[in-house]
């Protein structure tokens, strides 16, 4: 009997764009740190070795800072890693696997899969068939060598590759680096280890896509986990667990706004949101002057509680109404500048005059509290 | 509202009661000169109204010098239709007492009525201030305050705008105001005055560019990094290809073909060049031959040629010895010519010699002559000298000279002079006797008639009678004259003395001789002089020397007579110098000739002899049997050598063939390429390694700076900075647009709200600048003004036109507050003393205008200045008179 777990698409190094910068910090270090919950679940579940279907890092070009963390994160399981380089981080005649190699600092049970020949773990009886990619892109499968590949007698034949199985993702995308959909068959797999969908997927019984570890992107694909694969004998099928590994979990709102309630259902919403979660929110429809401080402070409110809050308010329009305007109490010339913005910003949806009013309402607000 | 009386009483000038009443609704003149009460009645108006009954600091209003009394003032007027009385009395007793129709109010209740009607306010302590008078304040212009309107306009603002807006609505300002400078704050907290983008827009703006242009720079390098692995990943390819493919060995192995052929080639060449040695060697003899045979037939022809040079030899020679006969009878010819030449010559030299003697001769004969005559000239002039020389030393007389002369004559004058000063001084005796008496004065008888001058003392002796002492007068003096006739007397007769004369005249005579006789001795002394400069030895000696010489010369001329005998014909000797001159050069050119041919003729022999023994020479070796063999012998051999030759070269041309054939150029050729291709294959694998080498170092020294990393970093910021911008830059347009709308509609409010006022304005300002315009600023003060197409502020007018245009200005707000249904009462206290006749004549116009709508009070001290303005005058001086004698 033979445990190990299989994870991928670590992308160490990658960056969060349109987050406010704590934010983008906070969510890159997540994703070391879900690398410790990964060698901290090898750990616990007593796995004989934990096999990495590619895309490590995120870059080749990764500062070293970056590449000992990812090591130190590793340090939770002593027992062996198998590193596989993919798109990301190919084994081009130089590499971040050549500078990691250079650095002299890889432990002794970690292993780099640089090129295609069986990589022998004797303690669990292993055979690591691995496709490492050596260029970007490639439209040869390389896995193909796996068939004719030779392994000792009663270990176990395990592959790891990166790449688009044919005909099962993207179909009609004429995807880089293939991968035969019938590989495992043609090479007598006993399980093939996959990586570069993001989320996590069973393509056959024996065949899986372990997604990444921890999310990066809005796409409901089911990330965020490492799997736990037994197998109890040579030619037995395996059996598969999820372990979760994620830190933060992403989601995507969208919410209308057209009645004063629908701002109670979007808080609803978002309060319904762990506090660790991304999310973004796209909000469409129009919005009373009123309304709009009241979104705003909920807003807030999220904003504080929710590891990331992204809004995008470009389909949302100002809509100032009587009573808003009522409200600002403005009388005078000022009244006739209010009533010229409210007619530019409502009927022609004019963003300036929008914010125009927005200042003025923020000037008008105060004194009208300070007087109440 | 109209005044219709005012009355004071203990009121500063006006300790006794003095109204003025009946007030035209209209126009007012109040005049009367300084002093008489005319401010103070100014004052009492703006004390009642305007002054707390009760204030204890009013000073001034006392009558001059009594505290006792208190001040009171009265007025009567009609308002809304009501008539209106008031009175208030200061300091001592203070009240105030207002009836408005049957209503009543005192004190406080009356004053904030007044107030409320006419519009200003009280001061809470002491006299009313400019700030505290409001309408009136602005209504009611001071002395000397014409000009002045912006503080009381300012003081007047708030009732002024609450008329506009009673008018034109109410409208509120200062809420739209407050925001408008709020947002200009927060504008300008992003822009600069000019609108450019500052501090935090602009930063971010800059931060934007900036991680744009690194993220660029970092792109770029992350490309070129790719692309040098690609370039890594291709060489290392290679490199292992070439090490495994060993390409140059198949051209090692065309190299060693080429390398033998090229050996066999060389083999034949050396054959070649040993048969190409020995044909030359043969062609060598053979063309010796031919030479030698050649040689034999140019001798022949040789030959011939020296006989030829023989014969012109002994041509040239007979030649030469023809010529130099001839040079040699030239030369004898010319000698001979130059001997007679000569001999001539010297004859021509004799007779030159001969004419110069018979020249010299004739000179010293004349010579001679003059000696002579000089001779005899200067014994004669000798000869007179001597006599008068002789005649001289005969005479006894001492010389006279001029100046003793004059002396003397001088002297004679003096004594005369002398003489005639004594006769003057002297006493005169004038006598005149008769007949026979006679009497003796002195010394002297004295007879018949005279005269006689008696110096000093004379007896007159009468014989019979007795004798006379007389004693002249004159004393001293008289003594003196006489003295010096004495003296200069005696001096005279010295000096005659001395001379020998008896008068100056025989003195003249002896000067004259004496003179006549010096003339004469010079005169011969001269002559002397003249012939015998030397003296008259001397020039005796030269006429003996000159006889000597010409003795020697006709010596000498007899001699060369001798000499040249019978002389044919002197002019034949005319040209005889020239003659030997041309002699001797043709004698000379004739030597030269004859030299000239001696050395040709001896050339020409030597030439002859040499070139008939070089013929002759020749001919005898010509001549030898033995050489006719050795030319037979050389035609044989020539004909076998050339067979030989034939046969060479046909073999040497089939080897060639061989040889070109093989073509060892292009042998060579193809050794060196591909030695070169093997160089250059292995050279380029070198270079590769060594490129792969640098490349995989160079990419290794990128990768540790972490490229993509910072790029991605780089571009989340640059994300983030373009967010902020993003919200910045909304933010500034809609400032932008809040700044513009607001000024915008503030501006539009402002020219609504002053438009009543502005109409009023205009009115008042086409009667005294047609055609000008005022602007009103937003406190509704007249600030710019622009007549005839040009502008400019108010303030830099003339202080006579600020003084109208503020009477203009006072009469719109007047018209305004009328139409505002508000008490309007104008007060001018000497107002518009600095406007010219002109202008105060266009015043009086508009003054007269107002007067339809307002009550106007105008004091003066001017009254001529007003006499066109057509209204009622009340003269104080004549008012106060006529009320205190009632």
């Amino acid at each position: 009997m033979s445990r190990f777990l299989h994870t991928a698409d670590w992308q160490i190094g990658r960056t969060y764009r349109y987050f406010e910068p704590d934010d983008a910090s906070a969510l890159a270090e997540a994703r070391i740190a879900s690398v410790r919950r990964v060698a901290e679940l090898a750990a616990h579940h007593q796995c004989d070795a934990v096999l990495v279907a590619g895309d490590v890092f995120d870059m080749q070009g990764v500062g070293e800072r970056l590449i000992r963390q990812t090591l130190n994160a590793m340090a939770g399981f002593s027992g062996p890693w198998v590193l596989l380089p993919g798109n990301h981080d190919a084994a081009l005649s130089e590499s971040v696997w050549s500078r990691l190699q250079r650095l002299s600092i890889l432990p002794a049970n970690v292993h780099l899969a640089l090129t295609p020949e069986p990589l022998l773990l004797e303690q669990a009886r292993l055979a690591i068939l691995p496709a490492p990619l050596t260029q970007r892109h490639t439209y040869d499968d390389t896995t193909g060598w796996f068939n004719n590949a030779e392994t000792p007698a009663g270990w176990l034949r395990i592959g790891l590759a990166h790449g688009a199985m044919q005909g099962v993702l993207a179909e009609g995308i004429d995807s880089a680096n293939p991968i035969a959909a019938d590989r495992a068959a043609q090479a007598r797999l006993d399980y093939l280890a996959l990586g570069d969908w993001h989320g996590c997927k069973q393509i056959q019984p024996n065949v899986w896509y372990s997604g990444t570890h921890e999310p990066e992107r809005f796409v409901n694909n089911d990330p965020g986990y490492a799997l736990l694969v037994d197998i109890a004998t040579p030619g037995d099928l395996p059996q598969v667990t999820q372990l979760e590994t994620a830190s933060h979990r992403w989601y995507a709102l969208e919410q209308t706004l057209a009645v004063a309630s629908d701002i109670e259902h979007l808080q609803h919403q978002l309060q319904a949101l762990p506090e660790h979660s991304v999310c973004r929110l796209k909000l469409s429809g129009s919005i009373s002057l009123a309304d709009e401080e009241r979104l705003q402070r909920l807003l807030n409110e999220q904003h504080a509680r929710l590891r990331a809050l992204q809004v995008s308010k470009d389909q949302l329009q100002l809509q100032p109404t009587d009573e808003d305007i009522a409200a600002l109490q403005a009388s005078g010339y000022l009244a006739d500048v209010i009533s010229d913005l409210r007619t530019e910003a409502g009927t022609n949806g004019d963003e300036t005059a929008a914010e125009a009013l927005r200042i003025l309402a923020g000037m008008l607000r105060p004194s009208e509290a300070g007087a109440a | 509202m109209i005044l219709h009386s005012l009355r004071v009483e203990n009121f500063c000038k006006f300790r006794q009661p003095f109204e003025l009443s009946k007030l035209d609704s209209g126009l007012n003149l109040i005049t009367g000169p300084n002093e008489a009460g005319k401010s103070t009645l100014v004052r009492a108006i703006r004390s009642v109204f305007l002054e707390r009954y009760n204030t204890s600091t009013l000073a001034g209003l006392q009558p001059y010098g009594n505290t006792a009394v208190a001040p009171s003032v009265a007025v009567t007027f009609r308002h809304n239709n009501q008539a209106w009385s008031l009175t208030k009395s200061f300091n001592k007793t203070q009240r105030c007492d207002l009836s408005v129709g049957s209503q009543q109010f005192s004190n406080s209740d009356a004053e904030n009525k007044l107030a409320e009607l006419l519009r200003y306010s009280y001061a809470k302590k002491g006299s009313s201030k400019p700030e505290h008078q409001g309408i009136p304040g602005l209504l009611w212009v001071e002395q000397g305050s014409g000009q002045e309107l912006s503080s009381a306009a300012q003081h007047a603002g708030d009732h002024l705008q609450a008329a506009l807006s009673s008018l034109v609505g109410n409208i509120n300002h200062t809420e739209g105001d407050n925001v408008l400078q709020q947002v200009v704050k927060q504008w300008s907290a992003l822009h600069t005055d000019t609108g450019r983008p500052k501090d935090e827009l602009k930063t971010s703006m800059e931060a934007v560019a900036e991680l744009q242009q690194q993220k660029t720079g970092l792109e770029q390098k992350i490309r070129q990094h790719q692309q040098d692995v690609d370039r890594l990943g291709q060489l290392r390819a290679d490199i292992a290809r070439l090490q495994q493919e060993k390409p140059w060995e198949q051209v090692e192995q065309q190299l060693a073909d080429a390398r033998q052929q090229l050996e066999i080639a060389e083999q034949l060449e050396q054959q070649l060049q040993q048969q190409q040695a020995q044909r030359r060697l043969l062609e060598e003899a053979l063309t010796n031959l031919q030479q030698q045979q050649h040689q034999l037939q140019q001798e022949q022809q040789q030959l011939q040629q020296r006989e030829q040079e023989w014969q012109q030899a002994r041509t040239q020679l007979t030649e030469a010895e023809h010529q130099q006969q001839t040079a040699q009878q030239q030369r004898q010819q010319a000698q001979q010519e130059y001997q007679a030449a000569q001999a001539l010559q010297q004859q021509a030299s004799r007779w030159q010699q001969l004419q110069q003697i018979q020249e010299q001769l004739d000179a010293l004969q004349q010579e001679q002559q003059r000696l002579h005559s000089a001779a005899e000239a200067a014994q004669q002039a000798s000869a007179a000298l001597q006599t008068l020389q002789e005649q001289a030393a005969g005479q006894s007389y001492p010389a006279i000279s001029e100046p003793a002369l004059q002396q003397l004559q001088a002297l004679q004058r003096q004594c005369e002079i002398s003489q005639a000063k004594l006769d003057a001084v002297a006493t005169r005796l004038h006598y005149q006797l008769d007949a026979g008496q006679q009497v003796q004065l002195d010394n002297n008888l004295l007879q018949g008639s005279g005269e006689i001058n008696i110096s000093g003392q004379a007896q007159l002796r009468i014989a019979g009678v007795g004798e006379f002492r007389i004693v002249a007068g004159g004393g001293a003096s008289l003594a003196s004259q006489q003295r010096e006739y004495d003296h200069l007397q005696q001096q005279y007769q010295q000096q005659l003395q001395q001379l020998q004369v008896s008068d100056p005249e025989q003195a003249r005579q002896r000067l004259q001789q004496q003179q006549a006789h010096e003339l004469a001795v010079k005169e011969q002394r001269q002559r002397l002089q003249h012939h015998a400069p030397q003296g008259l030895a001397e020039l005796q000696q030269q006429v003996a020397l000159t006889e000597q010489r010409r003795q020697e010369k006709e010596q000498q001329q007899h001699a060369l007579q001798q000499q040249l005998g019978d002389m044919a014909d002197p002019a034949a000797l005319n040209n005889a110098e020239a003659n030997l001159q041309r002699s001797d050069s043709v004698l000379k050119s004739a030597e030269q000739a004859s030299q000239q041919a001696d050395v040709k003729l001896a050339a020409s022999r030597a030439d002859a002899t040499a070139a008939e023994r070089e013929y002759q020479q020749l001919q005898q070796r010509l001549n030898d049997p033995q050489r006719q063999q050795q030319r037979q012998q050389w035609q044989q051999q020539e004909q076998e050598k050339l067979a030989e030759l034939a046969l060479l070269r046909k073999q040497e041309q089939q080897q060639r063939d061989q040889l070109q054939a093989i073509n060892p150029e292009l042998l060579c050729q193809d050794c060196d390429r591909f030695q070169r291709s093997i160089a250059n294959q292995q050279d380029a694998l070198q270079q590769k390694q060594h490129t792969s080498i640098t490349l995989a170092a160079k990419l290794q020294a990128e990768e540790a700076t972490g490229m993509d990393e910072a790029l991605q970093q780089t571009e989340q910021q640059l994300d983030y900075a373009q967010q902020r911008l993003q919200q910045l830059q909304r933010r500034a347009a809609a400032l932008t647009l809040l700044k513009d709308k607001l000024q915008q509609q503030r501006q539009l409010l402002t020219q609504k709200l002053q438009a009543p006022l502005q109409k009023h304005l205009n009115h008042y300002l086409n009667l005294l600048f047609p055609g000008a315009a005022i602007e009103v600023d937003d406190q509704l003060i007249p600030s710019g003004f622009s007549r005839h197409g040009e502008h400019g502020n108010l303030a830099d007018l003339s202080f006579g036109t600020r003084e109208q245009m503020g009477l203009i200005a006072r009469l719109a707000y007047a018209d305004l507050l009328q139409e505002a249904g508000q008490p309007t009462l104008m007060i001018l206290d000497d107002s518009l003393v600095h406007s010219d006749r002109t202008r105060l004549e266009q015043m009086q116009r508009i003054l007269y205008d107002a007067k339809q709508r307002h009550q106007i009070l105008l004091f003066s001290c001017h009254p001529q200045n007003w006499q066109t303005l057509g209204c009622k005058t009340f003269d104080i001086e004549q008012l106060s008179a006529s009320q205190t004698r009632q």
